[in-house]
């Protein structure tokens, strides 16, 4: 762990916590908490070469970067080293997670072209691409015309590597490959991913996940780009190639948004780096590009600034100059009733104080983690944060937070008997605004470790000092509860904690169930709870609607909403453009759409489901030659039972968004 | 093997609903819900109110029915039929087990070895707890699969076979007749070994179902399955009435694969007790065939198993068997009986002429 130690990486509040055996990390990812595989995952920022760092071992993977202009993020990862004589100066990164020793490649070629690709039989007229889970690469869905996969390039960040490839981990297949394995196994599709090496119970980061009968990623690719009997509208030719990247099982077992941003990004540069090359094939400038990345997490900046909306915004930024028809298709998320969100205005804090309930579920296996952002520019120098344990239980020392000199990044424990339950931090992120963050272990004795968090309601107070300044006039604190879930039952037996509002202030306004935009937006609420990865503002966001009452989805997540007295309530930040289908019936089964094996079909309830079908949308647009929205609806009426007045079309905007997307799937 | 008895079978269909239960009211027979099927009472006291209507005269003689023919097979209840193929079939059935030194079980039929099935080692089971335990991730997927299969899954069969109650209670008949057949020879084999099960070596496996009272090697529910994948191939290759045969013969091979693999899933197999159960069901369904006299039926393939820390898939059960520990010995035949010669026949003319 030289280099943890000696230098290079920045020490964030979530890397401060997953890493330390002390805190976080016996709880984390199997891999992390089993003390890492001596290869990291990582992120360079603010513009920098991680080449400048000059290790001996280290990768940048395929890299979308035209005129070789250096991302302003860039993701690499770098096999541990003993640290170099002249390391590259000032040169800080954010380590991820670690690499699976099976899945670096024996030798990495970037230039080399992917072994068995094939051009495709017709220039293509556009691309789509899914970065998803348990991609089922060989399902005849994506068959083009001829019987050959219309699956340009597929990487399997976590596949086992061979030795030697143009991806610097896991394996990638080209449609060569792929028409190859579908060959070789005519009629017995399970074997044929056991054969290429896509399932591996014995290693975690893979699995067994395509034995499955259906993952999210089946339901994702189906959606943006198979050709089935559930999908209406007009089918996929074979001048629309597709791209896929399967990201590590890691990604969905820990929810918390820590340690994926190189594995996403570099599958992003992925995509990018792919489509260019098969656009050079052709000799032609680079295609209308589509990608969903339906994907993120429930905490953060949400206001395009953490580094992977950073990073999505200078990948789109410099695609679009040279192809306008690229875009970024992302949900807005599923936690809009799952009380993870709160706002906090000056109205809200009455003056020196504001408490919120933050409750921890029992039997929850995996760490909680809650974010208090200040408005960018904000001072929180007066800002003091306490943090109490659920009644009846008492800390070693109280536990509070406030900013002490100079420092960027402040820490402090909270102890109970004699051993770390949790963690405060104030970071200064990118030196522009401030984060208060917890971090709580475990509510339950597990991974050999003699400490667990009590389940209840914690207290989170804020107090400030009479001279403090005040929220400002039309902004928010803003507080969001990381997820904590086990969306793909990957056993990571989390459990989600969630905030309870402060009991001074009363019951709200009981309203009837079929008004769901109410008189009053109360301080925890679905408003701005919307993916943290989503906030770029050239990302193309999309939440959910039922398609049997053009009404939002109870759980489709939405942008910010400012409340005001006698004012209606105002957007800010980042919102919903494209509303789509992700439940047919009011019992919310949530849409159809392929399973892994061919011919099968599985149904996924969530925002997930309504991104990848706009993506589809969008791609047929562009190999038509169209505008990518072309042919989406307005916003949907105000649904009949709802008040009319500026306070339900505000929000009813907010949750629906710009465009409404007819359903693509029976 | 049905351990719950009655939900194997095709309920109420022709009498035969209710075989499942090898372990039930039959007890040793293997009769199960057999017994008492289309047994008839009366009311003693009408019977006897009626008399005085007739007189005290002389009984006629009838007409005797067809002495010791299969054709009066029709009129016997199932659990008759039942009992007469059992006693066709076992009487053929011998075993042996090998030395202390040797662990293993050799079931004839005939006289002859039909499979040999090597007793695996304690460290192999340890070695299969990790496979078991990885199976446990489809748990959720496939949980009322399994559920549905706790006793014969027979309607997996009739799914991908187009097979109707009204149409095909013989064909039904036989597969249940191959499913008892396949089940009792799974047993001996699983009394002699002694295999404990998945569960008592790894206390984190816990089963998604009820544990059977009997040892885990072989699976009779792959012995089941794959001893009707045989005869069902055997069958409607003779029906010659499926289009699209060739593609049903894949899904059924793919369907007996899965009945096996879900008792892994469940957590109530080793991927061992597949192999055995697969290599056993295979033979004995060729056993069942020949029995049956079907025109061209190939020799029966006499097999040996000796376990080794593999997974199973049929891929590998029927490409690269040498590899994984499974041998071919010799060949032989056997002849046809009365009573399966029979049912192959009613069997045979259900076919669907598609």
């Amino acid at each position: 762990m030289s280099v943890l130690s000696d230098h290079g990486p920045t020490e964030g509040p979530y890397e401060r916590w997953v890493f330390s055996e002390t805190h976080g990390r016996p709880y984390a990812f199997p891999s992390i908490a089993a003390g890492g595989t001596g290869i990291y995952s990582a992120l360079m920022e603010e513009g920098g070469n991680p080449a400048d760092l000059n290790y001996a071992n280290l990768r940048i993977p395929p890299l979308w970067n035209p005129g070789s202009v250096q991302p302003e993020i860039t993701p690499f990862a770098f096999r541990d080293a003993v640290t170099p004589a002249t390391p590259g100066a000032g040169l800080r990164y954010r380590l991820n997670f670690p690499v699976p020793v099976d899945t670096w490649t024996g030798d990495y070629q970037k230039a080399d072209d992917p072994a068995g690709w094939a051009p495709p039989a017709v220039q293509p007229s556009a691309i789509v691409a899914v970065i998803d889970d348990a991609i089922p690469f060989a399902n005849r869905a994506f068959l083009g015309s001829d019987g050959k996969t219309r699956i340009s390039h597929c990487w399997l960040q976590a596949g086992i590597a061979v030795d030697r490839a143009p991806v610097p981990l896991g394996r990638e297949y080209t449609n060569g490959a792929i028409d190859q394995l579908r060959q070789d196994t005519p009629s017995d599709e399970n074997r044929l991913y056991q054969q290429a090496g896509a399932v591996d119970p014995d290693m975690v980061e893979l699995g067994g996940h395509l034995k499955r009968h259906g993952t999210h990623g089946s339901h994702i690719l189906g959606l943006a780009a198979g050709n089935t009997s559930l999908f209406t509208g007009d089918s996929q030719g074979d001048d629309i190639q597709i791209i896929a990247v399967q990201m590590p099982n890691t990604i969905a077992w820990d929810t918390s948004g820590f340690g994926k941003e190189m594995y996403m990004l570099s599958a992003l540069h992925y995509v990018f780096e792919r489509a260019r090359r098969i656009a050079d094939h052709f000799g032609v400038d680079e295609l209308p590009l589509i990608v969903n990345l339906s994907y993120g997490w429930g905490a953060g900046r949400h206001d395009g600034q953490s580094p992977m909306e950073i990073a999505i915004e200078d990948l789109l930024e410099k695609r679009q100059a040279v192809q306008p028809k690229t875009a970024i298709v992302m949900p807005m998320g599923n936690g809009f009733t799952d009380k993870m969100h709160a706002r906090i205005s000056e109205t809200d804090f009455g003056g020196k104080k504001y408490n919120i309930g933050w409750q921890v579920q029992p039997d929850d296996n995996t760490s909680s983690y809650l974010e208090l952002w200040f408005p960018e520019g904000f001072d929180p120098a007066k800002y003091r944060l306490t943090l109490k344990p659920p009644p009846g239980y008492s800390l070693d020392q109280k536990a509070v937070l406030k900013i002490r000199g100079s420092d960027s990044v402040q820490f402090r424990d909270v102890h109970m008997g004699g051993e770390v339950v949790g963690q405060m931090s104030a970071d200064h992120s990118r030196g522009n605004r401030w984060r208060f963050m917890l971090a709580l272990i475990p509510s339950t004795y597990c991974a050999d470790q003699s400490r667990s968090a009590p389940a209840g309601r914690w207290t989170v107070k804020l107090r400030r000092k009479g001279n403090a300044p005040d929220i400002p006039k039309g902004d928010d604190l803003l507080i969001w509860v990381q997820r904590d879930d086990d969306p793909a039952m990957l056993q990571s037996r989390g459990r989600q904690s969630y905030l309870v509002k402060p009991r001074k202030q009363g019951s709200e306004i009981t309203q009837p169930p079929y008004q769901k935009y109410k008189d009053e937006i109360p301080g925890i609420s679905g408003f701005g709870s919307m993916n943290a990865v989503a906030s770029s503002s050239r990302t193309t966001r999309v939440s959910g609607y039922v398609q049997h009452n053009k009404r939002p989805a109870d759980y489709a997540g939405s942008g910010r909403l400012h409340v005001q007295e006698k004012q209606d309530p105002a957007p800010v930040g980042a919102q919903t453009l494209i509303v789509a289908c992700s439940d047919q019936s009011p019992s919310s089964p949530g849409i159809p759409s392929t399973g892994v094996l061919s011919g099968s079909r599985t149904r996924l309830v969530g925002t997930s489901a309504a991104a990848p079908a706009v993506a589809r949308l969008m791609v047929l647009n562009a190999a038509a030659g169209r505008d990518l929205t072309d042919g989406l609806n307005s916003t949907a009426a105000l649904y009949r039972s709802e008040k009319d007045n500026g306070n339900t079309q505000a929000q009813h905007k907010a949750r629906m968004g710009d465009f409404t997307a007819s359903p693509v799937t029976r | 093997m049905a351990q719950s008895g009655g939900i194997g079978g095709i309920g109420g269909i022709g009498g035969i609903g209710g075989i499942g239960g090898i372990g039930g009211i039959g007890g040793m027979t293997g009769l199960g819900g057999f017994l008492g099927a289309g047994d008839t009472g009366g009311l003693q006291g009408t019977a006897e109110s009626l008399l005085h209507r007739v007189g005290n005269g002389v009984v006629p003689a009838g007409d005797a029915l067809d002495y010791n023919q299969t054709v009066n097979n029709d009129r016997w209840a199932a659990w008759v039929r039942g009992s007469l193929y059992l006693s066709e079939f076992l009487s053929q059935v011998g075993y042996s087990a090998g030395s202390d030194t040797a662990p293993a079980i050799t079931l004839s039929f005939a006289g002859n070895d039909l499979v040999t099935l090597d007793r695996p080692s304690d460290a192999l089971l340890a070695d299969q707890c990790v496979l078991v335990q990885n199976y446990a991730d489809l748990r959720a997927d496939r949980t009322a699969e399994i559920i549905s299969q706790l006793g014969f899954p027979t309607e997996y069969f009739a799914m991908i076979l187009g097979l109707h109650a009204g149409q095909h209670a013989k064909t039904f008949e036989l597969i249940t007749v191959t499913q008892v057949m396949a089940a009792h020879m799974a047993m001996i084999a699983k009394h002699a070994l002694a295999i404990r099960r998945p569960d008592q070596l790894d206390g984190r496996i816990q089963p998604m179902i009820p544990t059977p009272g009997h040892g885990s090697f072989p699976s009779a529910h792959a012995t089941e399955a794959y001893a009707v994948m045989t005869v069902m191939e055997g069958l409607t290759g003779s029906w010659g009435s499926f289009k699209d045969q060739a593609d049903r013969m894949k899904m059924l091979r793919g369907l007996a694969e899965r009945i096996a693999v879900n008792r892994t899933v469940a957590g109530v197999h080793f991927p061992i007790d597949s192999w055995a159960g697969a290599a056993l069901g295979t033979a004995l369904g060729q056993v069942v065939l020949q029995l049956c006299g079907q025109a061209g039926a190939s020799a029966v393939q006499a097999l040996q198993y000796t376990p080794g820390n593999d997974d199973f898939s049929d891929y590998q059960f029927t490409q690269q068997a040498a590899a994984h520990g499974l041998q071919q010995g010799a060949t032989f035949s056997v002849s046809a009986t009365d009573h399966f010669s029979w049912i192959w026949e009613k069997a045979l003319a259900e076919t669907q002429k598609v």
